[in-house]
């Protein structure tokens, strides 16, 4: 376990979690639960019932003026004019080279106003990043922190709506609802909004709460039986799920197209966009780099910086390495940097300490989940 | 004989005495520290290794850690089972978690090893 700093960070729900017994560990300045039962527990949990995870520590940004739509298509390279109120898109912040400074979603809750939630590990530098941007753009738009201001709780799992449904914390006809839509709802005179998103591959949403209801919402969640689930459930069930995490899939020497995310750029979005030409340009004839899925024929975990091998040739690294427990064995995330002849699925293999494990190509995600088709 | 009888090394391993052939495992501690174990690469029966060589690695999905030889001596029998089921170092460390038998070669080994009063000391001041 990692030295925890004097000046870590706790959300609002660090005392539940103690109380559940949880094993903490540091999170880029954060005290967070890394698992409590355990991590193949809690990730069988979401897979197969209902699991809830504390992620309080992520950001959140607000984004408003009357040219607020047109910052924000000038800033990510999704196409936000055919977003209507209360509907949302995952994209990317890009450098001017087209790099990947962060993932985000960003909902439209206003005519002119946005609402980004961003990783924890990037909250200084987006917002930094943001208000640069909105500074030097030719119009009315302002970024403001609201990091402080929210804590968040993600509910996942296939029976996760429902049960929501039963507690009277959705509304009865939710599962019905578009992925990424947001409202607002009231229970006791508290305010919470819900996500229809998530990190899991499974159906669920995220809510979004001041600091100080946090523990209302937590404790009632437990009671009516959702999983407390940890940073390590979180990791194996995003990897499974085939999700990208910034500052290993993703980073500011990356690019959306590089990282398989084309299907995220707005290509049709009228007007420019920071980092339009570069990613055009791949688009249009090739990448140095791609990120691919494999699947190991060995129950030992790939690891992130394993190398990737084909035809027993280095041709790759291993970006975010780990075990599906629900196929019992490696699977891994990579770039490769050497596109054989052959797209064949044959011939991998990913080498760590020890000798080399054959692996299949596979694309993600690599299990099938309540959210998706495989 | 209850594992309070062991003997514990400083890297977490533990060995219980049947005559000259060992019985080795990893403690309680490392296993919650490791997490869920679903990977064991067991060495192969009639490997002679030195006291600190690498005996194998057990895997989880966070960590990789070494388990080391207590002693001088030769893998003589290893847990098939583990390879099935891993997780028995999670669930039973002490008993069915076993990981090799060992016949020592030389005795006096085992008096540099520690109490099991003293590896629980050293656990929780802090690794």
């Amino acid at each position: 376990m990692s030295e925890l700093s004097t000046e870590s960070q706790r959300t609002s729900l660090y005392d539940q979690h103690a109380a559940l017994g949880a094993r903490f560990v540091d999170f880029f300045g954060w005290e967070m639960p890394l698992l409590y039962e355990g991590q193949l527990k809690e990730h069988e949990a979401v897979r197969h019932d209902a699991g809830i995870f504390d992620v309080s520590h992520m950001g959140q940004a607000r984004i408003v003026g009357k040219d607020a739509l047109a910052f924000v298509n000038w800033l990510v390279p999704g196409n936000f004019s055919a977003v209507t109120v209360g509907g949302a898109k995952y994209t990317m912040l890009c450098n001017a080279d087209g790099g990947v400074i962060d993932d985000l979603i960003i909902t439209r809750v206003g005519e002119s106003e946005f609402f980004a939630v961003i990783n924890a590990s990037r909250i200084d530098v987006d917002i930094a990043w943001m208000q640069k941007q909105a500074e030097a753009f030719d119009g009315e738009a302002e970024v403001s922190n609201e990091s402080d201001s929210w804590s968040m709780i993600a509910v996942q799992g296939p029976k996760s709506i429902q049960r929501l449904i039963d507690i009277g914390i959705l509304p009865g006809d939710y599962a019905g609802f578009r992925p990424f839509s947001l409202q607002a709802y009231q229970q006791e005179e508290k305010t919470y909004l819900v996500s229809k998103t998530g990190y899991t591959g499974e159906i669920g949403c995220e809510i979004l709460c001041p600091n100080a209801d946090a523990e209302y919402w937590w404790k009632q969640l437990i009671e009516n039986k959702f999983t407390p689930c940890g940073l390590a459930a979180r990791d194996s069930l995003r990897l499974e799920a085939g999700y990208c995490l910034y500052g290993q899939d993703l980073n500011e020497d990356t690019t959306p197209v590089e990282a398989g995310l084309s299907w995220t750029v707005g290509w049709k979005k009228e007007g420019d966009f920071l980092g339009k030409e570069t990613l055009v340009r791949q688009k249009k004839d090739s990448v140095e780099k791609q990120l691919v899925g494999f699947v190991s024929e060995s129950k030992r975990p790939i690891r992130p910086h394993d190398k990737i091998l084909f035809n027993d040739r280095e041709v790759g690294i291993v970006t975010s390495g780990g075990y599906s427990p629900e196929l019992k064995c490696g699977i891994a995330l990579g770039y490769v940097f050497a596109r054989p002849e052959s797209e064949t699925s044959e011939g991998w293999s990913i080498k760590g300490k020890g000798s080399a494990n054959p692996a299949k190509l596979s694309k993600p995600p690599f299990v099938s989940t309540s959210l998706g088709a495989k | 004989m209850s594992h309070e009888k062991f003997k514990f090394t400083k890297s977490h391993e533990w060995i219980e005495t049947e005559g000259d052939v060992l019985r080795v495992g990893i403690s309680e501690h490392a296993q919650r520290v490791l997490g869920d174990i679903v990977f064991v690469e067991l060495p192969e029966v009639g490997t002679e290794l030195k006291k600190d060589d690498e005996l194998l690695v057990v895997e989880s999905p966070k960590a990789a850690a070494e388990v080391y030889m207590p002693v001088d001596g030769e893998i003589i029998e290893i847990n098939d089972a583990l390879d099935g089921t891993p997780d028995l170092i999670n669930s039973s460390p002490y008993e069915d978690g076993w990981i090799v038998k060992v016949k020592v070669s030389n005795a006096a080994d085992l008096d540099a090893l520690m109490s099991h009063d003293d590896y629980q000391k050293m656990v929780e001041e802090g690794d």
